[in-house]
């Protein structure tokens, strides 16, 4: 033990020395070692983390399937009536708890700010144990029906608007023209989960009865809504399957009475599906923690490997050391915790470092992907991280010690004094050499294709022109006065009249931004086909406005709006799909509607293809407005406010942005995946190239003397640089074709997680990454010999410098 | 007769951050067809120095150098390389030999640069031939660390032998062999002398240099002692 501190102490000094060797090693594994624990405690978190709710195991998420007449889903939201139903009439949870999830202008605060809203049953409270901070949260005064107009603030909502004011129970605040009192503030500690969308953060809770949709609406038992959410607490005693069918038969058969009289849900029913409420928020990311845990994964492979290169050349370096303490007569235990000692002390302190940068990496986690990723606010170092990384520590420690065991031969190391003169020294045995060169090459080709074809796919659809124009174009929500009162058609008529007028404006539109559709059904009249597809509500500007081409027939009229008949636009995708062989023009749809023209497709941002998609008229009191300006021209939210409040006091800005932002939005997952990917292949080929370089610089240090003899025996500088590409050509075949067994594997095992990816494409991005890894192969082949070939032979066959 | 290599005044330089070491200050010497001359003198004289720059192993700072007639002083390395495969057969104190090769592999390797392509069968008739000469063709398929120091330089002067240079240039061809094999060595580089072959070589056993017929004396980079060469007597 004594022998062992005195050899760490002993290394330390030796690392001092060698800075660059010890920067390396450290970094490297540091930032790779830190990636793979930040992947890998996600991947827990995300797959095995229990949720931090009582009795979690029992938290069911209900899915409510919209079955149509082909009997494929056409819609997983609730319908009011059915979720209203749902939670009337089971028998079976022990607690239940619906919530819907709205957005609104808090019009009582001066800043206007425009806030998430849930609106909630009181069990939610008890479902999801939300501690509170202060005051009450909601109990059997606001239950169901009560219309008791309380609300709840998030803590970051107490913070953030109201400074965190101790007095805020009993004030009153206001939006959509109702006033609603503050009752209690929940604490910093609770994990909200919002089921209609992961990641979302409510400021407000208010209580179910003021959700904002209208009264209209909540007796439609065919209008599904994804706002929409069901959770309740199902018993240990009934599985889900058996859930599922109970919960079926209670809503289905209650619905086919109550839509019996509408033709067009002939044949429909509704299917109830039962999960655990864990597994709903891994169901899409399970590929996304799949490729991050490879991806990491590989590239800590790449580095410990490069690592090993260099603790390779470094203990052969040391060797002579070792050789002459051997002679006087340190035991092969002492040798071997010299050895250690240093492996020991850099391994420890990268394992140290690579806490920090998973660290780091939660926190960009948490910063950037928390709306993608559900549980990401629970990311933290946790017992798991500190469990994988000592394990892996461990597990390194031991490669480490196996390594060093297999080039530093006791008895060998006694007769290099010996047999100095003879010019036979301890190496690095070939066989291990080509071991570790070939699966370097292996796992960057692998990680460069695998990058190769995400990025691929994400710059395709990211550079996918969208066909229609997003310059000088501002999308206009205006608030709806309150939330069962619609907006006054004439209000509407006459502000659009006053924002042409302006001077800066060229164009409005009373119409959505074109990236938002909803599911609209229908029916052919003349074949009495039934179709659901994506529509859009616009007005007659607005195809000229965004620059979508019409290329059969005409466009939509307002002048239709008081018209018994109206005319509707589909696009060519849907255009095929009714009529695939005749004119789709003048074809009835419903009682009201005939097409009367089509227009060429566009591109949704962050979609890959285009899909059938039909508008018709707005009406005119709607509510959503496009504005183009002049180019160079703007026009400000003030601008628009000072409009608006000529026009009527009614009217209020809900929100204003350039259409830009929805694109940029849309966007934000494929632009992270592009960036991330082209870092990524960045780094491989990085990591690559240095492990590379270093393990074939090493290998020409071992060999300086021979490469010496061949020049000085006549080889020439191309016969040279033959001789050493030529070596790594096995190790690069090998590679490819482990690879190619690897990726059939892996297409074979996985094949429905990466249809997706399989095109012709995937060969080129393949043979790019093959070549990229040949060149980094070749040009590190190249450079550690290159010294060798500028200088004469002697330089070579002396063994100094 | 024919002169092989002709070296005019020269001098070798070698600098470091600190100093300058004259290595070889103005050396003048020729050596002719089927000659016998060792270089002798103490220890960092200047001998290997010297050495190298004949064998185009290294350049000289200043003089001029001739192979045969051609002015090879200022060559490119490639050029260089062409000349020594050719032209010269050099034989180190550490043998030098290959490990991963063969007996055979390591000795045909000159021919393999040659520029001249031979074929197998020319090469392995040419191998086998310079293997008798040294008296080692039942070894042709051992690797070099599994023959003994004496017969490793052995197959050393054969691959030395094999593309019929001009000249052998050799290093202290016994530094690394004991005093009997160091004997067998001589031996067969008088014997190879004897044939015809022109010889070069370098030692600081007064013994092996005496067995040269033309005995060159070095001492802090300049020839002490050159007693006339056949062309000049
Ligand atoms: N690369 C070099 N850089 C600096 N000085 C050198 C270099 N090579 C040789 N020298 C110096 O040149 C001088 C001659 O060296 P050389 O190796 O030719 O001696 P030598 O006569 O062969 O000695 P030995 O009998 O010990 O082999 C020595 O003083 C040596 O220190
Ligand atoms: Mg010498």
């Amino acid at each position: 033990m004594r022998l062992f501190l005195f050899h760490l102490a002993l290394a330390l000094k030796n690392l001092k020395h060698n800075k660059s060797y010890s920067f390396a090693v450290v970094t490297t594994l540091a930032l790779t070692l830190g990636a793979l624990i930040c992947a890998l405690t996600l991947a827990f978190v995300m797959l095995y983390k229990p949720l931090p709710y009582p009795d979690q195991e029992q938290l069911t998420y209900v899915e409510h399937q919209l079955i149509n007449g082909e009997q494929k889903v056409d819609g997983r939201a609730f319908t009011y009536p059915n979720l209203m139903h749902l939670y009337q009439h089971h028998d079976m949870f022990s607690q239940v708890a619906m919530q819907y999830l709205d957005a609104d202008i808090l019009t009582s605060e001066p800043s206007k700010p425009f806030v998430e809203i849930s609106y909630v049953t009181p069990e939610w409270f008890n479902i999801f144990a939300a501690p509170m901070q202060l005051g009450r949260a909601f109990e059997q005064s606001e239950k169901v029906d009560s219309y008791h107009p309380v609300a709840v603030l998030s803590h970051q909502t107490w913070q953030d608007m109201f400074n965190g004011r101790e007095d805020i129970i009993g004030y009153k605040i206001s939006f959509a023209g109702k006033t609603f009192e503050i009752i209690g503030v929940i604490s910093p500690e609770f994990n909200e989960l919002n089921l209609a969308a992961p990641g979302v953060k409510s400021a407000l809770f208010i209580p179910w009865d003021f959700n904002s949709v209208p009264e209209s609406e909540r007796v439609r038992w065919g209008n599904d809504d994804g706002s929409l959410t069901f959770v309740g607490k199902l018993p240990t005693n009934i599985n889900h399957t058996q859930a599922s069918e109970r919960l079926t038969r209670l809503i289905n058969d209650n619905w086919k009475l109550q839509v019996a009289e509408h033709n067009f849900f002939d044949n429909w029913a509704i299917n109830i599906v039962t999960s655990p409420l864990s597994e709903l928020l891994v169901q899409d990311n399970k590929k996304l923690l799949f490729l991050l845990v490879l991806g990491t994964l590989g590239l800590a492979i790449i580095a410990i490997a490069n690592i090993a290169n260099l603790y390779l050349a470094r203990t052969v370096q040391q060797q002579h050391t070792l050789a002459i303490n051997a002679a006087v007569g340190a035991p092969t235990s002492g040798i071997m915790s010299m050895v250690v000692a240093e492996a020991l002390i850099l391994l420890t302190l990268a394992l140290v470092l690579s806490m920090l940068v998973s660290e780091l990496g939660f926190n960009l986690i948490r910063a950037y992907l928390e709306s993608y990723l559900p549980r990401a606010a629970e990311l933290s170092l946790n017992l798991f991280s500190v469990a994988v990384s000592l394990v892996i520590l461990m597990l390194l420690i031991v490669f480490f010690i196996a390594l060093s065991l297999r080039v530093t031969n006791y008895r060998q190391l006694i007769t290099t004094l010996r047999s100095s003169g003879k010019g036979t020294k301890v190496q690095v045995s070939a066989k291990t050499r080509k071991v570790l060169i070939t699966s370097q090459i292996a796992i960057a080709i692998f990680l460069v294709f695998a990058n190769g074809i995400l990025f691929n796919d994400a710059y395709k659809v990211m550079n996918k022109p969208l066909g229609y124009q997003t310059e000088n174009i501002h999308a206009l929500m205006m608030a709806l006065p309150s939330a069962n009162q619609g907006m006054s058609d004439d209000v509407m008529q006459s502000f659009i009249r006053e924002l042409a007028a302006h001077p800066n404006v060229a164009g409005v539109s009373q119409s959505q931004r074109p990236s938002a559709f909803f599911m609209l059904a229908f029916t052919e009249q003349q074949s009495g086909r039934k179709y659901s597809e994506r529509a859009k509500d616009i007005d007659e500007n607005y195809f000229a406005l965004i620059g979508q081409p019409l290329i059969a027939g005409e466009n939509v009229q307002n002048k239709q709006r008081t018209e018994e008949l109206r005319g509707i636009v589909v696009n060519d995708l849907l255009a095929q799909k009714m009529a695939p062989n005749g004119n789709v023009i003048g074809m009835r749809i419903n009682q009201s509607s005939e097409v009367v023209g089509v227009v060429k497709s566009i591109i949704v941002p962050g979609q890959k293809a285009p899909e059938p998609r039909f508008y018709f008229l707005s009406r005119a009191s709607r509510n959503a407005l496009l504005i183009k300006t002049k180019p160079n021209q703007t026009l400000t939210r003030d601008a628009i406010l000072t409009i608006a409040n000529q026009v009527s006091p009614q009217l209020n800005i809900f929100s204003y942005h350039p259409i830009e932002h929805y694109k940029n939005n849309r966007l934000f997952a494929t632009k992270t995946t592009t960036s991330t990917t082209l870092a990524l292949i960045i780094i491989t080929i990085l990591l690559c190239s240095i492990g590379l370089y270093g393990i074939l610089k090493y290998n020409s240090e071992m060999r300086r003397f021979e490469i010496g003899t061949r020049i000085a025996i006549g080889a020439r500088t191309q016969d040279i640089i033959k001789l050493v590409c030529g070596e790594n050509v096995k190790p690069l075949v090998l590679g490819l074709f482990i690879n190619i067994v690897l990726i059939c594997l892996g297409i074979y095992i996985y094949q429905d997680l990466l249809n997706e990816y399989i095109n012709p494409q995937v060969i080129w991005v393949f043979v790019m990454s093959l070549v990229i890894v040949s060149v980094i192969v070749f040009i590190a082949s190249y450079l550690p010999v290159k010294q060798y070939l500028k200088q004469p032979v002697i330089h070579c066959l002396r063994g100094d410098e | 007769m024919n002169e092989i290599l002709k070296l005019e005044q020269i001098t070798k330089v070698f600098e470091t951050e600190e100093l300058e070491t004259h290595a070889l200050s103005g050396i003048s010497l020729s050596i002719h067809q089927g000659e016998y001359v060792s270089i002798s003198g103490p220890s960092g004289c200047g001998k290997s120095t010297l050495l190298s720059i004949m064998g185009l192993l290294d350049f000289a700072t200043s003089g001029k150098y001739f192979i045969e007639g051609h002015d090879v002083t200022s060559l490119t390395l490639n050029q260089a390389a062409k000349v020594r495969n050719e032209k010269i057969g050099f034989i180190f104190q550490s043998f030098n030999l290959i490990d991963e090769l063969s007996v055979f592999d390591n000795v045909a390797l000159p021919l393999r640069y040659h520029s001249q392509k031979f074929s197998n069968q020319e090469i392995e008739q040419r191998v086998l031939a310079r293997l008798e000469q040294v008296g080692l063709s039942h070894r042709i398929s051992h690797k070099p660390n599994q023959l003994s120091g004496g017969q490793q330089q052995r197959v050393a002067i054969a691959r030395a032998l094999v593309a019929n240079p001009s000249i052998l240039l050799v290093d202290e061809p016994t530094g690394n062999l004991d005093s009997k094999a160091g004997d067998q060595v001589m031996d067969l580089l008088e014997e190879l002398n004897k044939q015809g072959t022109t010889i070069c070589m370098v030692t600081h056993d007064p013994r092996y240099a005496d067995m040269a017929r033309i005995k060159v004396q070095l001492l802090d980079g300049k020839v002490l002692h050159a007693p006339l060469t056949k062309a000049t007597a």
